[in-house]
């Protein structure tokens, strides 16, 4: 039986579908590598907050972390692994796929919830 | 557009209130800022660039003589500024298709900028006017946003390069409607202000699309990144 869209959205990557870490996938997915103050720029996050997101993907094996000395500075570079290339991909894969769902989608006859 | 249909979809997963609200339109934003953040750096080569043809027009207008080696130490102080500017303030980014400039493909650039340079240089001594200037700068501009995947959100590349295109029409700068147009000074200063504008709307996109971020405590005073290396919380 094919899912409903509710369905197929209950089934989402919550670690690659939530909106602040899906914005840095999709910064990481059309760059080869971005550095921590860019990334807190375009998703207007805070420090501390940005860097617990990244950590996040990190443990997750999507994206790799990368430090290196530039003006005497620590700069942090972040990209995607190939694990993460694919996790954005098939996300987008499942989003059209629910999107197309959606739009075929009538609400039939509606199952009471089973009593407790 | 895809990713704004896509999110449209998914807006029963919205995210907590003191996190990011994302609208499809946003990560729409935050692709094409990401694969064209060289291009939007608009302080550093299109500004300064404008300014030189500005520069170089005006002394071509009023008769008078230029001083070229002080435009072209102008120039790569302010090329060399612009960039430590964007890396400070914005951040970088590392194309995947950024390849190392061997030296094959340098002599290849040069080589391609001469022979340009050449031509126009040779139009400009045979007309003596401004229209190879302008052929040069519409064509420049009309090339740079096919090479941007046509974005939309670069509409001006096209509007301005079809403009000082139009300026190079027989009709248009030779003719009786703007004969002032015809003058290699004036072709100077038309096409050096166009370019400088196009600069300053390039920088305008990053600066609005890309805000400042909040400041809380937890961020340290001199802006380095200290604390990317936190424990996810």
């Amino acid at each position: 039986m094919t899912p409903t869209p509710f369905e197929q959205l209950a089934q989402l990557d919550r670690l690659v579908h939530d909106p602040t870490r899906l914005a840095i996938l999709t910064a990481l997915s059309v760059c080869e590598k971005a550095d921590f103050l860019f990334l807190q720029r375009i998703t207007g996050l805070t420090k501390g907050n940005l860097s617990s997101h990244l950590s996040k993907l990190e443990a997750a094996g999507l994206i790799e972390i990368e430090k290196r000395f530039v003006d005497k500075k620590t700069q942090t570079l972040a990209s995607l692994t190939g694990a993460g290339r694919e996790a954005i991909h098939d996300h987008w894969q499942a989003m059209e796929s629910a999107h197309k769902s959606a739009a075929r989608w009538h609400p039939g006859k509606l199952v009471p919830a089973p009593s407790t | 557009m895809q990713y704004r249909d896509v999110m449209n979809v998914s807006r029963s997963l919205a995210a907590p209130a003191h996190e990011l609200r994302l609208k499809g339109s946003d990560l729409e934003r935050i692709q094409f800022l990401t694969r064209n953040f060289r291009v939007l750096q608009g302080l550093r080569i299109k500004v300064p660039v404008g300014l030189a043809l500005i520069a170089m027009g005006v002394p071509e207008l009023l008769g008078t003589h230029s001083n070229g080696a002080f435009l072209a130490l102008a120039l790569s102080s302010s090329l060399v500024k612009a960039d430590v500017y964007y890396r400070r303030r914005f951040g970088e980014v590392l194309r995947p298709d950024r390849r190392p400039l061997t030296a094959t493909r340098a002599w290849a650039l040069f080589a391609a900028i001469a022979f340009v340079g050449g031509i126009v240089a040779w139009l400009i001594a045979v007309h003596h006017n401004g229209r190879p200037i302008y052929v040069l700068c519409g064509v420049a501009l009309i090339w740079r946003w096919f090479e941007t995947g046509r974005s939309p959100y670069l509409y001006y590349y096209p509007l301005f390069g079809a403009l000082v295109l139009a300026m190079a029409a027989p009709n248009a700068t030779f003719g009786y409607l703007l004969p002032a147009m015809r003058n290699l000074g004036t072709g100077c200063i038309f096409a050096g202000a166009v370019t400088v504008l196009i600069g300053l709307l390039d920088h305008r996109q990053l600066v609005v699309g890309m805000p400042q971020p909040p400041q809380t405590a937890e961020d340290n005073e001199d802006g380095e990144d200290t604390e990317a290396t936190a424990e996810a919380t």
